[in-house]
């Protein structure tokens, strides 16, 4: 039995409390068992509105002590936050300790935790919170270190080498069948209504791509492989495909087309629907040759913008490409991002 | 979605039809509420659905709709099997971005664990935010399994990712909101993609993929560096309106919580509980000795106790 007086009052937060300050409540002692130490406890039940949808404490309060948050939402009191995130806030703004005492993992601890609540007076960064003025103290100082702290965007991150087992696969039946050097001229075959995208980066969803190109049609399917890198979206319309083709400029005509969703830039092709291998190794394999093809076309394009006039010859390792020298001007800010990426 | 507003939500089975079959038989005792069997062996056996969400056909307004009700999602037309139709009180739609539920209660309302199970089945747990779900027994060696996957847990939310492991016969569907996974993981499960095979769709592990982590960790990063903006907004909001020596009002506070328990039981605490308040235990003590008028207005009543809290200091 968790060792609540019959005096004590709940830890609940002024949201699940409500509006309503003569409130009523319910209390039941050792109504039911503790969702987090398994003990049984004091529950106590109130309407937050009235005649609306009970609420009811769902830890006991030794639990909700140890971690200074509601009883009933599970909430930082002082921040209104979840712990869990409250924890990796003060993390951030150098508190020590926080990682210290955390949270028990198996039963039998959290038993142990639970029963000795004078040992350990608080786990995660609740010894912060639970002190009002420190609480605001660490506030400001977050505000410090979030100025200081350089936003790291996705893209800065640098890709690990594959590990050897994956890199001797032969994936050039598969890489040699992609249409990586295919334009967005429209194809002669009438029934190509696939588009080929590649350069999908890990942290592009799926959704983003497939509302991208819904705006210009309804979509046959979505195969977007991020393992591989590569993306097919068949349109159930001819029309609504060249329409979504044309949207997309290309920096170098006769070439893969460029857009950008969530400054990842995309590249673009018509092409039919290939396999992108069959297990997840192959899929990686070809991410990475994906990764290498991407390089060395942003390279080319920024040589092309240095020495419009040269013809550059592009030996790839997946293809030998032959790239055309002119590039318009207006894609200026497309290069800008382009150049900015870090493959 | 807006034109599903305007029609009623479809009585997806009727009632009299409804016939309540027993699953076949894998223990020893049959529970009548639980439709389950127990006692023996635990060899679970999966049962593929007599029933199946059409998401276009299916929803509808409810009465959840027009009144302000609970706002949980029918458990029963996730997985196409209410018999209420309109007069349903829990809503017939697909969860949105602006569905948010709070983090102890999943999108039907049910209540989370500390923990997940063994299985990984059921509920799932309120200490991680679990988008990913594990989708077993997909035949993952026929040419169009990422497709069919697409196609029918497209309809169910915004898909971040589909990763199918081929030879292991699994797949992972990860969704943009955490609701639309619980949604999916109800309507999924016990469902086939060809017809011959049963889904089992549960919640998925952790990735271990080291760049599955890194990003997770940049995810959380951004969360955190978002909430920490959030809460600096309403801090400094709170000290422009609150001038130099007020505390605010805003911010919970136990002595509400004292307050309003004053108000059902007439047990006196006798010594302050709350590790979190503002106020110390003996400044509490004192105020319980006070006569106590009835408050009118909860914002006076604040402030007379931060008045007096002003004075111990």
């Amino acid at each position: 039995m968790s060792a609540d007086n019959k005096d004590d009052v709940p830890a609940v937060c002024e949201t699940c409390l409500g509006p309503n300050p003569y409130l009523q409540m319910i209390r039941e002692r050792g109504g039911l068992e503790c969702k987090l130490c398994t003990r049984p406890f004091t529950v106590y039940k109130w309407a937050p509105v009235k005649n609306g949808p009970f609420k009811h404490t769902i830890i006991c309060l030794t639990c909700a002590k140890q971690r200074n948050c509601c009883q009933s939402c599970l909430l930082d009191l002082t921040y209104g936050i979840p712990i869990q995130l409250r924890d990796a806030a003060l993390k951030m703004a150098g508190v020590d300790g926080v990682q210290g005492a955390s949270e028990p993992k198996n039963e039998v601890s959290k038993l142990y935790v639970a029963n000795n609540s004078e040992r350990f007076k608080s786990i995660g960064g609740a010894a912060v919170t639970s002190n009002r003025d420190k609480a605001k103290e660490i506030l400001e100082k977050l505000a410090a270190v979030k100025g200081n702290r350089p936003s790291k965007s996705a893209n800065a991150q640098k890709r690990d080498t594959l590990p050897q087992h994956i890199e001797n696969i032969d994936v050039s039946k598969i890489v040699s069948k992609l249409p990586f050097n295919g334009s967005l001229e429209p194809p002669s075959n009438p029934e190509l209504k696939t588009l080929f995208i590649f350069g999908v980066d890990d942290s592009l969803p799926e959704y983003k791509i497939t509302e991208f190109f819904e705006q210009f049609g309804k979509l046959k399917s979505v195969n977007c492989q991020h393992g591989a890198r590569c993306a097919f979206v068949t349109f159930t319309r001819r029309v609504d495909a060249e329409a979504a083709a044309k949207s997309i400029s290309c920096p170098i005509s006769g070439q893969s087309g460029l857009f950008l969703i969530e400054n990842i830039p995309l590249r673009v092709t018509w092409g039919k629907e290939r396999s992108l291998g069959t297990t997840n190794r192959e899929k990686l394999k070809v991410g990475s040759i994906v990764t290498k093809f991407l390089k060395k076309l942003s390279k080319n394009s920024m040589n092309t913008t240095k020495r419009t006039n040269e013809e550059q010859t592009n030996n790839n390792e997946v293809k030998r490409v032959k790239s055309d020298t002119r590039k318009p001007a207006k894609e200026a800010d497309f290069e800008k991002t382009f150049k900015n990426y870090e493959y | 979605m807006s034109q599903i507003k305007g029609k009623p939500a479809r009585v997806q089975v009727d009632p009299n039809e409804f016939e309540e079959e027993q699953p076949p038989q894998t223990g020893t005792v049959y529970n009548i509420w639980y439709n389950k069997w127990s006692g023996g062996g635990n060899n679970h056996v999966l049962v593929k659905s007599k029933y199946k969400l059409d998401v276009e056909r299916d929803s509808g307004y409810t009465r959840a709709d027009k009144t302000q009700g609970t706002g949980y999602f029918c458990l029963f037309f996730a997985k196409g099997m209410c018999s209420k139709g309109k007069k349903c009180e829990y809503l017939h739609r697909i969860p949105r971005d602006d569905d948010v539920f709070p983090l102890t209660v999943d999108c039907f309302g049910r209540e989370k664990f500390s923990e997940n199970r063994d299985d990984m089945g059921g509920i799932g747990s309120f200490n991680t935010v679990n988008k990913t779900l594990y989708i077993g027994g997909v035949l993952t060696d026929r040419k169009d399994v990422q497709d069919r996957i697409n196609g029918e847990f497209k309809p169910l939310g915004k898909i971040s990712k589909i990763n199918v492991i081929s030879g292991k016969n699994c797949a992972f569907v990860t969704f943009k909101s955490e609701s639309n996974a619980q949604f999916a993981k109800e309507a999924m499960n016990g469902q086939s993609l060809y017809g011959t095979d049963i889904l089992s769709v549960k919640w998925a592990h952790e990735d271990p993929n080291p760049e599955a982590i890194r990003q997770k960790k940049r995810t959380i990063e951004q969360e955190t560096q978002q909430v920490v903006l959030q809460l600096l907004d309403k801090y400094k909001r709170q000290r422009q309106d609150d001038g130099p020596h007020v505390e605010e009002p805003e911010e919970p506070e136990p002595v509400q919580v004292v307050q309003q328990l004053k108000q059902i039981e007439d047990t006196k605490p006798t010594t302050t509980s709350n590790t979190n308040g503002i106020l110390s235990g003996v400044s509490l003590e004192l105020l319980k000795r006070l006569p106590q008028p009835k408050p009118t207005d909860r914002k006076s009543l604040v402030n007379a106790y931060e008045s007096s809290d002003d004075d111990d200091d």
